[in-house]
């Protein structure tokens, strides 16, 4: 991959994860999203509020734009923490590869992966509830097995590779030589991996919405706004249509950002 | 005596990976134990709530065992959970092992369903498509759900039935909410995961050499696509469903809950609601063995479909 090519991906990467989700929330804020107006309330899209209004009268727009910004931002919250999670347990296990390290944090993979990953999540913010940003933080802390197994197969390819057997025959650190020469390598499929995760992280808080989990009112998130839409879908079809179109829009764009990322990365480091 | 030798190295492997399944469900076991020893506060008030009487509160941790040294009630719950016994419902005293159990059936259905489904719907779109190329559109088509939640399809179905078949969807009677279309629903995203796994590796096979000799040899298409395609991919078709089995089970549980199901979905929702802990536990533990049982089978089949794969 070319360095131009890279950096574009970089801020294209940057952009969607961190900048957007602020921006959204600032707009989404902007156009005060909680103030209800009972004399408005269920107003179909029209020119002024071109996707209508909730029961209580408040702007869906600014409330799909305020929660995409904020499911956007605790999904990326969750991305950060299962990737550095997965660099540092499949870099450790593929490092110590067929040692008691490796076993271990193979074993913890093998657990993650095969207890059902979102019904851990469900259960687990059912027990502790730990509040919308809580519930994306468990999501990280059980999301990060599968590209663990990635980034471990990177490290055991890469530990007999020959600028790797150079640093050390130079006499550098392990520590070194993993932070330097492998990481950089190993990071972009794992990087991958958790980015093809990001449509089900961005649906994963709409299946917390519908078992009364995550975010609270009057605090509007894409889940809570989808499971309030259903339940007046008669009266006021916009209100569960507009923010599935706002989950489509944000997952397809997490795909393709994903999908650029994997025509980047050299064929034997695919996923 | 080669026979021999072929069966014991089986009988080794099968015996490796009982094991390592094995040691998967203890770790379940504790790990769902942990889960539940973590709560913060007590968790019978939090259970029974802010008003609830000392009394009630001291009878409820008796009656979960919390009174208990923590080695001692891990150790017992462990020990019960392994005999299915997860106590009794806090909400209305039912056993929670049989209620699960029951409610599983129809959750398994589901999704047992949806992936008969999604196979068979895969398997013949791509037979479409090698029997008439120009077909080959409907394969990118088809990858469009694998961009999006698994669950959407069914968000987006019931907004659609709602709007044109009011009345119907969320009465939990009539033809939408028979198991079939539930399961159709369901069926949307593995089929597409499914298909694009599968038509990327029937492509790169085309340009193999075993697929080349099969044609050079003057087989026809449908023993070309049977024999070269199909049957050396039986192995990626079970890999693929059992990585997608988390997936589908977490739509079942959402698709049960749109469509007024009485499955497990349902069952989740009403003890999170009312804080039932042994309930979500044994919701947990009996998924969690379900989807190890899977794991274990699928490990010790795929070397037996292909021997290119180590056992």
């Amino acid at each position: 991959m070319t360095p131009s090519r890279l950096a574009i991906l970089a801020c294209l990467s940057i952009a969607f994860l961190v900048a957007l989700p602020i921006g959204l929330v600032w707009f989404g804020h902007s156009l005060d999203p909680l103030t209800p107006q009972p004399e408005s309330a269920l107003e179909a899209p029209g020119a002024g509020q071109w996707v209508g209004r909730d029961e209580l009268g408040r702007s869906l727009s600014a409330r799909l734009l305020l929660a995409g910004g904020l499911s956007l931002g605790a999904a990326s919250l969750a991305l950060v923490l299962a990737l550095a999670l997965a660099l540092i347990m499949g870099g450790l296990a593929g490092w110590y590869h067929g040692q008691w390290p490796d076993r271990v944090i193979s074993w913890f993979i093998a657990l993650l992966h095969t207890v059902p990953f979102f019904l851990l999540v469900v259960v687990a913010a059912a027990v502790w509830r730990p509040g919308f940003f809580g519930a994306f933080v468990i999501v990280g802390l059980c999301a990060w097995a599968a590209p663990a197994r990635l980034a471990r197969a990177e490290f055991i390819r890469l530990r007999s590779a020959r600028h790797v057997l150079a640093a050390r025959a130079f006499g550098f650190p392990a520590t070194t030589i993993m932070l330097r020469q492998t990481l950089p390598v190993a990071f972009l499929p794992a990087f991958t991996a958790v980015l093809l995760l990001m449509p089900e992280l961005i649906g994963l808080d709409v299946g917390l919405g519908f078992f009364g989990l995550g975010a609270q009112p009057p605090t509007p998130t894409l889940g809570r706004l989808l499971y309030a839409g259903l339940s007046r879908l008669n009266a006021a079809p916009w209100l569960g249509f507009a923010p599935c179109i706002m989950v489509i829009l944000l997952s397809l764009a997490a795909f393709g950002l994903a999908a650029l990322w994997s025509r980047s990365i050299p064929t034997s480091s695919r996923a | 005596m080669e026979l021999t030798t072929e069966r014991n190295s089986m009988l080794r492997a099968l015996l490796r990976h009982g094991g390592y399944a094995a040691s998967l469900f203890l770790g379940a076991l504790l790990l769902a134990q942990i889960l539940f020893e973590a709560v913060p506060g007590d968790a019978a008030r939090r259970a029974l709530g802010p008003y609830a009487s000392q009394e009630s509160v001291g009878r409820l941790r008796e009656k979960m065992g919390l009174d208990r040294p923590l080695l001692e009630r891990i150790g017992g719950n462990t020990l019960s959970a392994l005999r299915l016994d997860f106590g009794k419902s806090l909400l209305d005293g039912r056993s929670v092992g049989p209620e699960v159990r029951e409610k599983f059936r129809l959750t398994f259905s589901l999704g047992f369903q949806a992936v008969v489904i999604a196979v068979c719907f895969s398997l013949l779109l791509l037979a479409v498509v090698h029997f008439f190329p120009a077909a080959s559109p409907l394969l990118l088509v088809s990858r469009a759900p694998s961009a999006l939640p698994s669950f959407l399809s069914a968000v987006l179905l019931a907004l659609a039935a709602a709007l044109w078949f009011p009345g119907l969807i969320f009465s939990g009677s009539g033809m939408l909410a028979a198991p079939l279309l539930p399961s159709l629903v369901a069926a949307i995203y593995p089929a597409s995961v499914l298909t694009t796994t599968l038509g990327s590796r029937f492509s790169a096979m085309r340009s193999g050499p075993h697929y080349r000799s099969a044609r050079a040899y003057g087989h026809g298409r449908w023993k070309l696509f049977f024999d070269a395609l199909m049957a050396p991919s039986l192995s990626a078709v079970i890999a693929v469903v059992v990585a997608q089995l988390s997936l589908v089970l977490f739509a079942s549980l959402v698709i049960e809950i749109v469509f007024s199901l009485p499955g497990l979905g349902t069952l989740l929702l009403a003890a999170i609601q009312g804080n039932d802990y042994p309930m979500l536990q044994g919701i947990l533990i009996v998924n969690s063995i379900v989807f190890i049982t899977l794991h274990f089978v699928s490990e010790t089949v795929n070397p037996l479909l292909d021997p290119r794969i180590s056992a």
